[in-house]
């Protein structure tokens, strides 16, 4: 019995010594999504570290056809692809100590990020979906991702987000601006903790609104104008309740 | 804007001089006989001048503000169908206040709108109508019915008149006196309208004032009751949902502790302040009371009524029941914080009201059968409608993005006068109330933004934060609004106009009172630096 217990003492000990050995945090990651119209994004990814660094580091992309990758802040041959159970990660060799490594900078673009090609859906609507999955190895002190859309298109709704806000009063942490003359959508979140997830689902089309409604309504109104008429003359119009 | 007409009075007159007691006594039967002015029918009435040009306007005008919204350029950090929900409500406030076409009808376009422009999913709009608030309506008026039928509600009514009716003015200050002390009692809202409900369309139509005749009595008897059923809820903490969600985010977000008696003593004597002055200037400067409105429209007056009520004998058996199933729902609303220990859950009011309209329906046992339930659908309909306008406004972030936007441009920053922003925030927070249809969404939406100003200008959280919260429940401009709205709406005894001249003009002099206690009662209190 005695023996066991010294024998899951050391394991303990062990493991303390492994998991103190890689108490390293993101302080910062960065992801900016740059949408064109037909379908591709220029993905930049921007990662700061704190605190000694860990050899490598698994960036998940969820995208398979993926080009032109190119890294800031890396040794040559320090990045590349890898599947891990079926999954699609960018492996990192990271230099030695933060000092070395303070800022990489991952750039890449991806075929089909949203579905461009045929008819849209209801009202014109393009379904966008971001999905973020924290593997790396540690918490992420600030994580941020925007996703600009391609000219001339605006957000039309946010569908779904995660992290839901945690209590009534709270904002999703969502916001829309113009940046750099595209409305860009920005996810900003603090402490981001090993295995979180940050997924947004949400809804882009033309910026330009059919005009058909527009004609339709002012010939509305005139015909209104013309054919209610009697409304003014004797109080009682059929087709409308005085009060309630 | 209600059309001025003879009143019963006069026609009761003239048939009471030629027949006598007996005439009188008749004429009284079908004055209080309000099954022949069922709620549920929408009664045809001639305009004035300034109402049918609003109609005839207020169609193009409805179009054209819905188009200008609808095709501007999207602002930035607004959502298309954020612009969308925006164009369709601006849409549905101008015509539910010019009534180009029927309240009920607007509702019904709004929905349709909202779905067509894509500002909110059909799901989610057709699902309105099984919301808890639309219940509460159907069942309020289920109960309201059995009081009506059974003459109980009459019998209460003719007490009433005959201990404080001898004039308008002193009915409406019994009913302002029974709405506050309902207040602490039930913290819905909905409930103590439903209650007063059956007492004011009796009383309103002995003062000659029933749905297809409307006089300045009625008019200005349910809108002080709506002022007093709202706005006495601020008076207490416990007051409303929305007022315990205030302080709950006032606490969380800014560690200020705030207790019951900090509230009531702060806003209490705000509010009572604020509806005394309805009282007395209401009926003199916003709907003019003529002077044959100001009392009972029965030949022989508080003796005639008198003579009524002793006609009608000791209380019957089935009034006895319906005063047990009323009695029995109110016991339940009362009570609502005790349930958890009781029951061991919580009976909330619409299921309360549900469990009285159950009984009351109960083959034998009950005492009404459902053709001879007066339930307004057309209200229903207006009210769906209304809350689907309000609900997508939060849901697609146009109500924040709005709320955000103003206080951007109001250019509040360093340096600012306290009282300037004091000032700001107590008219936003209040006028605020006019775009949207739920307290809750307002208080979340408002809230953490007037604690967020605070914290930024570096000025007291409590002395902003408090004050604002005090307005949460100053829902008094539209029928849409709030619950009490809607219910006391659909009697017909007021327009949406009439709603809009005594909310904008009360809310007025709610922010006037709230600087006035900020610089005074407030600071003395310790609230205000």
């Amino acid at each position: 019995m005695k023996k066991k217990a010294s024998r899951v003492a050391a394991l303990l000990f062990l493991l303390g010594m492994g998991l103190t050995g890689h108490a390293q945090e993101l302080s910062r990651y960065a992801e900016t999504v740059t949408l064109a119209a037909d379908g591709s994004a220029a993905i930049r990814l921007l990662l700061e570290f704190r605190g000694p660094v860990v050899p490598r580091l698994l960036v998940p992309v969820r995208h398979r056809s993926v080009r032109g990758l190119q890294a800031k802040g890396l040794a040559p041959g320090a990045l590349r692809w890898v599947e891990k159970g079926g999954k699609r990660f960018l492996e990192l060799d990271l230099p030695a100590t933060a000092a070395a490594a303070p800022r990489i900078e991952i750039a890449f673009t991806v075929d089909g990020y949203f579905k461009a090609a045929g008819r849209p859906g209801p009202f014109g609507n393009r379904a966008l979906d971001y999905r973020f999955v924290n593997v790396s190895f540690s918490g992420i002190d600030n994580f941020s991702a925007a996703l600009a859309l391609p000219d001339g298109h605006v957000f039309n709704a946010v569908d779904r987000f995660i992290p839901e806000p945690a209590k009534a009063g709270m904002v999703a942490p969502f916001t829309i601006a113009q940046e750099n003359g595209r409305i860009t959508g920005r996810i900003t979140l603090d402490g981001i903790g090993l295995g979180d997830e940050v997924a947004l689902s949400c809804t882009f089309k033309k910026a330009r609104r059919p005009p058909q409604l527009l004609f339709i309504l002012l010939a509305l109104a005139i015909a209104y104008l013309v054919f209610y008429r009697d409304v003014l003359k004797n109080g009682k119009n059929a087709a409308a309740k005085p009060r309630p | 804007m209600v059309s001025r007409q003879p009143g019963n009075g006069q026609l009761l007159d003239d048939a009471t001089n030629s027949a006598g007691p007996a005439a009188s006594h008749a004429a009284l039967d079908d004055i209080l006989d309000l099954e022949k002015h069922k709620l549920a029918n929408v009664p045809e009435r001639q305009s004035s001048g300034t109402e049918r040009w609003m109609k005839y306007l207020g169609f193009p005008l409805g179009i054209a503000v819905f188009l200008l919204i609808f095709y501007m350029p999207l602002p930035v950090g607004l959502t298309a169908s954020g612009q969308a929900v925006l164009a369709c409500f601006a849409l549905a406030l101008v015509w539910w206040v010019c009534e180009p076409v029927p309240t009920y009808l607007t509702s019904l376009i709004l929905m349709i709108a909202l779905v067509f422009t894509d500002g909110w999913d059909q799901e989610h709009v057709l699902g309105v109508l099984g919301f808890d608030v639309i219940w509460l309506n159907v069942m309020a008026f289920v109960l309201s019915s059995i009081l009506v039928k059974t003459a109980l509600a009459k019998r209460l009514a003719l007490n009433l008149i005959i201990r404080f009716g001898h004039n308008a003015s002193k009915m409406f200050l019994a009913f302002i006196v029974l709405q506050l002390c309902l207040a602490p009692l039930i913290p819905a809202t909905a409930p103590r309208a439903v209650m007063t409900l059956p007492l004011m369309l009796v009383v309103a139509a002995i003062y000659g004032s029933t749905s297809d005749k409307v006089n300045g009595f009625g008019r200005n008897l349910f809108l002080q009751n709506l002022l007093g059923v709202n706005i006495f809820s601020s008076g207490f903490m416990t007051g409303s949902t929305a007022n315990l969600i205030a302080i709950s985010l006032i606490m969380s977000l800014s560690g200020e502790k705030v207790y019951y008696t900090d509230w009531m003593f702060a806003s209490l004597p705000v509010v009572i302040i604020a509806m005394l002055l309805a009282w007395f200037f209401g009926p003199r400067l916003l709907i003019r009371l003529r002077p044959e409105e100001r009392k009972p429209v029965i030949e022989g007056g508080i003796a005639t009524l008198k003579r009524q009520l002793e006609r009608m004998g000791k209380i019957s058996f089935q009034e006895k029941k319906a005063a047990v199933i009323f009695g029995l729902v109110i016991f339940l609303w009362v009570t609502d914080r005790f349930h958890m220990q009781w029951f061991g859950f919580e009976i909330n009011p619409v299921m309360a009201a549900m469990a009285g309209a159950v009984i009351t329906f109960l083959p034998k046992i009950g005492l009404i059968k459902w053709n001879e339930a007066d339930i307004p659908w057309h209200l229903m309909l207006f009210s769906a409608g209304a809350y689907a306008g309000g609900l997508a406004l939060d849901n697609s972030g146009a109500a924040r993005w709005a709320i955000a936007s103003l206080f951007q441009h109001l250019h509040i920053g360093p340096g600012t006068n306290f009282w300037v922003v004091y000032v700001v925030i107590i008219a936003v927070n209040m006028y605020a109330h006019i775009f949207f249809t739920s307290k809750t969404m307002r208080v979340i939406i408002m809230m953490p933004i007037v604690i967020a100003v605070a914290q930024q200008l570096g000025f007291p959280v409590l002395a902003l934060a408090l004050p604002a919260a005090f307005t949460t429940d100053w829902v008094i401009t539209l029928p849409i609004n709030a619950k009490p709205n809607v219910i006391y709406f659909s009697t017909g005894q007021f327009s949406v106009l009439d709603n809009i001249k005594y909310g904008l003009v009360i809310s007025t002099i709610g922010v006037i009172i709230l600087t006035l206690a900020g610089m005074t009662w407030f600071r003395w209190l310790g609230i205000t630096p």
